[in-house]
């Protein structure tokens, strides 16, 4: 057999050797494409209008009324915001198309939309039952680009945590440092400890780069208060995705398969977490796993403090509980099953 | 062998292993190991590639576990949780090397993981002073040996286990480990492994003789030459002593091999 045929056999057998590579080099794309196709099977996440209502709760029955009207038109989303604010953040960020609120002397509705979707509101005016009043919002050139930062933010972080422990760990057991460690009277919590804070230190200063970046160049809006929620929540997030990492690495022993599987993580978490679209787009069940996700939380809670003004700590908690758990589960799970050396 | 009346006489000996047994898989990788060491002095587990001296190390120093049999370090007998790490020094036959680590960040790391303020220290053992700043990656594997060495008993263990810590060093490197391990040896119990019969005929105060997993000899050097039958004694080496409890034979590349019936 000549040399080049002789390399290209073990080229080409080199998938089959490690079936976990085999997995994610011939299986992984069609599930990928299978879940892409039950992501989208009712059409684009654009494709239906998104209208939001202000429903504080001594405007519940009122509210309740119109929500009623608007869900006989399947063309259109409805969702609800407890303040005007955190509904304008959504329009601003041109996620929704239209805001709907109760006049304050109770005489009818004000339906808000952008300069884009005038002619949607003039439509929706006149099918709404009751006194509406069209507003058109000028809307910020960068609303998008906002709501996308987010989802740009938990990327890096989830990327950041996922590979600096994952990744990490399973270098430091190649190269032999854990294995050495272990001969040492140094304790596992205080290397996973340095790991974590070393990894908490660069994603603070990218974050910080990040949104400076934002601030400056596509004019996102931020305060003391929420660059600060968006530190302490960016730490918060990093922690479950360094918890995740950890608990890879204690499972998978060779650097190629670690990529592999943080590749393979990586795709469902921007399909599912709200980078790009809602995940109330997406079929119920998937819908329910979306938001079992660390990702979808730390989006969400992102741009609750970044876009819709929110800093109340009630309304921020459950996010913040999910992500906890995560990181309680998988550093619990981690301590347990993570051994120096093979 | 086995512990129990012994206990009395255990406290003075440094490492009692009774009766140890380690398999991977099918393979039996060490069959029923006894022995004693008293320290200080410097021990070499002698044996040929595959004879179980690196799982023989690896128990005696706590990374994995025996399927059967016992450990006692320093009187006390070893389990999966406990161990004595700040009476112990260890340098692995591969040792790491982080990408861009210098040699004084090296020093330091492990002085600090010891809780000794020892790079310096680390560092005029090794005598590498000058190449703090050298990356590790750069310096000769003679030096980065003395520097491993250096570092495992920056805390100044009573024991310090070394892996072939000479194996790729060229004639001069090796003498000059082989002196700072016998200098060593002075204060500390030195338990390293070979297959350098000359070597271990040098360095050595104890040798243990292990051939495909079993413990063939042990004793000191001049004791275990002076037992070999004077119809086979030569020159009165520590080799002719070894072949002739381990029924090897030296082959032509100069490995050890046993010799099968």
């Amino acid at each position: 057999m000549s040399p080049f045929l002789l390399l290209l056999r073990l080229r080409l057998m080199e998938v089959f050797r490690v079936r976990f590579t085999g997995f994610f080099f011939l299986g992984l794309p069609l599930l990928f494409f299978a879940l892409v196709g039950v992501i989208f099977s009712s059409g684009h996440p654009f494709a239906h209008r998104r209208v939001v209502m202000v429903a504080t709760a001594a405007d519940e029955n009122r509210s309740s009324e119109m929500l009623v009207a608007m869900a006989r038109f399947t063309e259109i989303r409805v969702e609800r915001a407890a303040t005007h604010e955190a509904a304008m953040g959504k329009l601003r960020a041109q996620i929704v198309n239209a805001v709907v609120e109760p006049l304050s002397d109770g005489s009818g509705y004000r339906l808000i939309v952008g300069g884009f979707d005038e002619l949607f509101g003039r439509g929706l005016v006149t099918a709404l039952p009751g006194h509406v009043e069209l507003a058109v919002a000028p809307l910020e050139r960068w609303g998008f680009v906002h709501y996308a930062f987010a989802g740009m933010l938990v990327f890096c972080v989830a990327i950041s945590g996922l590979f600096g422990m994952g990744y990490n760990m399973v270098r430091y057991r190649q190269n032999l440092f854990l294995r050495k460690l272990s001969t040492t009277r140094l304790s596992k919590s205080t290397f996973v400890a340095a790991q974590i804070a070393g990894r908490g230190i660069w994603s603070l200063v990218q974050v910080l780069l990040l949104l400076a970046l934002a601030h400056l160049l596509f004019s996102l809006p931020l305060s003391l208060v929420a660059a600060l929620w968006t530190l302490g929540l960016t730490v918060l997030g990093l922690c479950a995705f360094l918890g995740i990492g950890f608990l890879l690495a204690c499972f998978i022993r060779t650097e190629g398969l670690i990529y592999d599987a943080i590749s393979s993580i990586a795709w469902p978490i921007v399909l599912l977490s709200e980078f790009f679209f809602p995940a109330d787009e997406l079929p119920s069940p998937l819908r329910f796993a979306a938001a079992a996700l660390p990702s979808t939380q730390l989006v969400r809670l992102l741009r609750a403090v970044l876009l819709y003004g929110e800093t109340d700590v009630a309304s921020l908690l459950p996010g913040i509980a999910i992500i906890l758990v995560w990181i309680v589960m998988t550093f619990t799970m981690g301590r347990f099953f993570f051994r120096w050396n093979d | 062998m086995g512990f129990g009346d012994q206990d009395a006489l255990l406290l003075k000996v440094v490492i009692a292993a009774a009766r140890l047994t380690k398999r991977f898989g099918s393979v039996v990788a060490l069959e029923n190991v006894s022995f004693q060491i008293e320290g200080p002095q410097l021990i070499c587990i002698l044996g040929p590639n595959g004879a179980g001296k690196t799982t023989l190390l690896d128990l005696l120093e706590g990374l994995s576990q025996p399927d059967a049999g016992e450990i006692r370090l320093f009187g006390t007998p070893l389990s999966a949780r406990r161990y004595p790490r700040e009476r112990v020094g260890v340098v692995l036959q591969k040792e790491f090397i982080l990408d861009g680590i210098t040699v004084g960040e090296y020093a330091e790391l492990f002085a600090t993981i010891q809780g000794v303020k020892g790079a310096q220290q680390i560092l005029s053992q090794a005598r590498l002073q000058d190449r703090a700043k050298t990356p590790l990656s750069k310096i000769s594997n003679g030096e980065s040996q003395r520097l491993f060495i250096a570092a495992a008993a920056v805390h100044h263990p009573e024991l310090l286990f070394l892996d072939e810590p000479t194996a790729h060093l060229d004639p001069g490197a090796k003498l000059e480990v082989g002196r700072l391990l016998t200098e060593m040896s002075s204060e500390h119990t030195v338990v390293m492994t070979t297959h350098d019969l000359r070597e271990a005929d040098t360095l050595s105060d104890h040798v243990l003789f292990l051939v495909d997993g079993k413990l063939k000899a042990e004793g000191a050097p001049a004791t275990l030459i002076d037992s070999i039958p004077p119809a086979a004694r030569g020159h009165g080496t520590l080799e002719e002593a070894f072949f002739h409890f381990c029924a090897a034979r030296l082959t032509a590349r100069g490995d050890i091999e046993p010799v099968r019936p």
